[in-house]
């Protein structure tokens, strides 16, 4: 299975991550050219043109995010966002251990996009390794004059600092990340206004995902036609799809946008282990609905996937074999949310733990089906009422495995609370036993 | 930060605006104009409330933790009295983020992931196989607990060892994950 290559061309290539290996294999051409011979319009442009779409969830077209950066001489930031925490994906600390420099490279390219004088990186706390990596490349680029004071001789200023986040999912949600850059706890903020207008420091933010910004640079060097010639019409260009789960292979692989799921899970990543089938599996990270072996061979495309009901999301594949039952891990993803939920939104705050009690309840058999219904509900109570969508991402995954494994959770109901009537019985005595039997189940 | 205007005029106030605040010397009440301070920046309410002491809080608790192993009310007074804001911000915000421990459990860290993927790949079996493990030998000093995706799930299931990961493990593996390096 040939896989194309962007992000990952030249991944083997030792000391990739030095300045020097880097610009011998033609790095930092690009921001030259866009700083240097390029004017913004025409970065802009080109991005957009291109059909880059955000790489990290959202999957919102970059160029035009861009072009909505208003003009003026105000300070202006961009934010990358290398928060990575979404479950299932791993993509992003391959392209920053790795190729910290293409990462450099393409905010660079952002900046020139969003007019910014000012980025910022913000990694995740527990990438400590590779945010090293990254302090590294930044300094070395510092050093020869490609960021600082006049980069690449113009008369552009760029700043690029690496902050820390420490632990928090919800810090990959952007405006929760702004909170969290501005030294406070991270809790997303009412959009609008958005970013754009008012992000960090209530100034006009740019903020992109790891992997969309280390596609600019190729963008800017080869042209917006050819990287729209791969993909297909509205997901142009590769992914780096995690695959993760129960397969053989997992890991981060690229490949074209409109490749079947079925090649990407059994071809690429070698499907799951001998003798099982693939039972479901998540096609964006765990905040994406499950779908079934249905759905395998649906193009892995933006379009389909919201087509199918669910997200290409990080393009985060994780799949689920037969021989996993559905309700603990329903549950180990809402505990995830329960955990992760900043606490600012009601429904959120209140419908993660709901939702995690009553799972609780259906394995340790004190459930009823009613229980279903109501859990059901409290998915419904929660989507489209909060500040950001991090209560929308686990209960769309939650309804999503309801819905297509309901028998599943039905027969675990009835056969965990006969397990624990059954449990129950031998304390009681006959005359208690007597009195159990006529009132019948709980 | 030159031109503060263009971005920062409060929804629902036109330009020449601003909210009430009082009379000030040198304004000239009833011109509708916006009034400036000596040095002719702009004083609209928006820029005055962003704190700027803040902006560090985040780096400046990773250190505090690293010089005395968690966030002790010694680390934050400390640290709050160089930064110029309340103990009780920097609680705030060290009880928010999972990585700086409000408890002295450690100033090392083992973190087993039993995220989606890992969970998928027994994780709990891992974890409780290296939590066994850890009171068999009596492990001190080391903040070891469950963790959410720590973002390798190609090594599932897996653990970082302050920000060395090690995986796959399997539950007759732990012993090497629970060597100090």
């Amino acid at each position: 299975m040939p896989e194309t290559k962007i992000l990952t061309a030249n991944l083997h290539e030792p000391d990739l991550h030095t300045m020097a290996v880097y610009e011998r294999l033609g790095g930092y051409a690009s921001a030259r050219k866009a700083v240097l011979d390029m004017t913004q319009e025409d970065v802009l442009e080109q991005l957009e043109a291109s059909g880059l779409r955000g790489r990290g969830g959202a999957g919102f077209s970059m160029g035009k995010k861009a072009s909505f950066i208003p003009k003026g001489t105000m300070d202006k930031y961009l934010c990358c966002n290398a928060d990575e925490s979404e479950p299932g994906t791993f993509k992003d600390r391959l392209l920053m251990q790795k190729n910290p420099h293409q990462l450099v490279e393409g905010c660079i390219i952002g900046s020139i996009a969003a007019g910014a004088n000012k980025a910022f990186i913000f990694i995740r706390g527990e990438y400590e390794i590779q945010a090293k990596i990254l302090d590294a490349a930044v300094e070395e680029a510092r050093t020869k004059g490609y960021l600082g004071e006049g980069i690449f001789g113009s008369q552009f200023d760029l700043d690029l600092v690496v902050h820390r986040g420490q632990g928090a999912y919800i810090c990959g949600e952007e405006s929760a990340l702004l909170d969290g850059l501005e030294g406070k706890r991270g809790n997303p903020r009412l959009k609008p206004p958005f970013p754009a207008n008012q992000g960090l420091y209530q100034g006009p933010t740019l903020i992109n995902n790891v992997e969309t910004l280390c596609n600019t640079p190729a963008i800017i060097e080869k042209g917006a036609d050819w990287f729209k010639a791969m993909g297909v019409d509205k997901s142009t260009g590769t992914k780096l799809v995690s695959v993760s789960g129960n397969v053989q292979r997992p890991g981060n692989y690229e490949i074209e946008l409109g490749i079947s799921i079925r090649d990407i899970i059994y071809g690429i990543a070698g499907g799951p282990p001998e003798g099982r089938e693939v039972k479901g599996f998540f096609p964006g990270g765990s905040s994406a609905p499950v779908l079934t072996a249905d759905s395998l061979d649906l193009p892995y495309t933006f379009e389909a996937m919201a087509e199918a009901g669910s997200m290409l999301g990080s393009g985060a594949i994780i799949v689920v074999d037969d021989s996993q039952p559905i309700v603990p891990l329903a549950l180990r993803l809402a505990e995830f949310y329960r955990h992760e939920s900043c606490g600012k939104c009601v429904p959120c705050r209140e419908g993660t733990n709901w939702t995690v009690k009553t799972l609780e309840r259906i394995e340790q058999g004190e459930a009823t089906p009613m229980d279903l219904e109501i859990m059901s509900e409290v998915q419904e109570n929660i989507i489209g009422n909060c500040l950001c969508v991090l209560g929308d991402s686990m209960a769309m995954p939650i309804g999503s495995m309801i819905k297509h494994f309901r028998p599943e959770f039905e027969e675990h109901i009835e056969r965990a609370r006969a397990d624990k009537d059954r449990e129950a019985v031998p304390a009681l005595g006959a005359g208690e036993l007597a009195a159990v039997a006529e009132a019948g189940p709980a | 930060m030159a031109d503060a205007r263009s971005a920062h005029v409060p929804a629902g106030l036109g330009r020449g605006q601003r909210p009430r605040q009082g009379p000030r010397a040198g304004a000239r009440p009833g011109r509708g104009r916006r009034s400036r301070g000596a040095a002719g920046r702009d004083r609209s309410p928006p820029w005055r409330a962003i704190p700027t002491r803040t902006r560090p809080t985040l780096p400046a608790l990773a250190s505090a933790q690293k010089v005395h192993g968690w966030c002790s009310p010694l680390a934050l007074h400390q640290t709050a009295a160089v930064m110029q804001v309340t103990p009780a911000y920097l609680s705030s915000v060290a009880t928010f983020y999972d990585m700086l421990r409000t408890e002295p459990i450690g100033d090392r860290y083992l973190f087993v992931c039993t995220s989606v993927a890992c969970h998928l790949r027994d994780a709990k079996a891992v974890y409780e196989a290296i939590a066994e493990e850890a009171r068999d030998q009596g492990l001190e000093g080391v903040d070891l607990r469950e963790f959410e995706c720590l973002g390798a799930c190609d090594m599932a299931p897996m653990a970082s060892i302050d920000g060395r990961y090690v995986g796959p493990l399997d539950a007759e593996r732990r012993a090497r994950a629970d060597a100090p390096p």
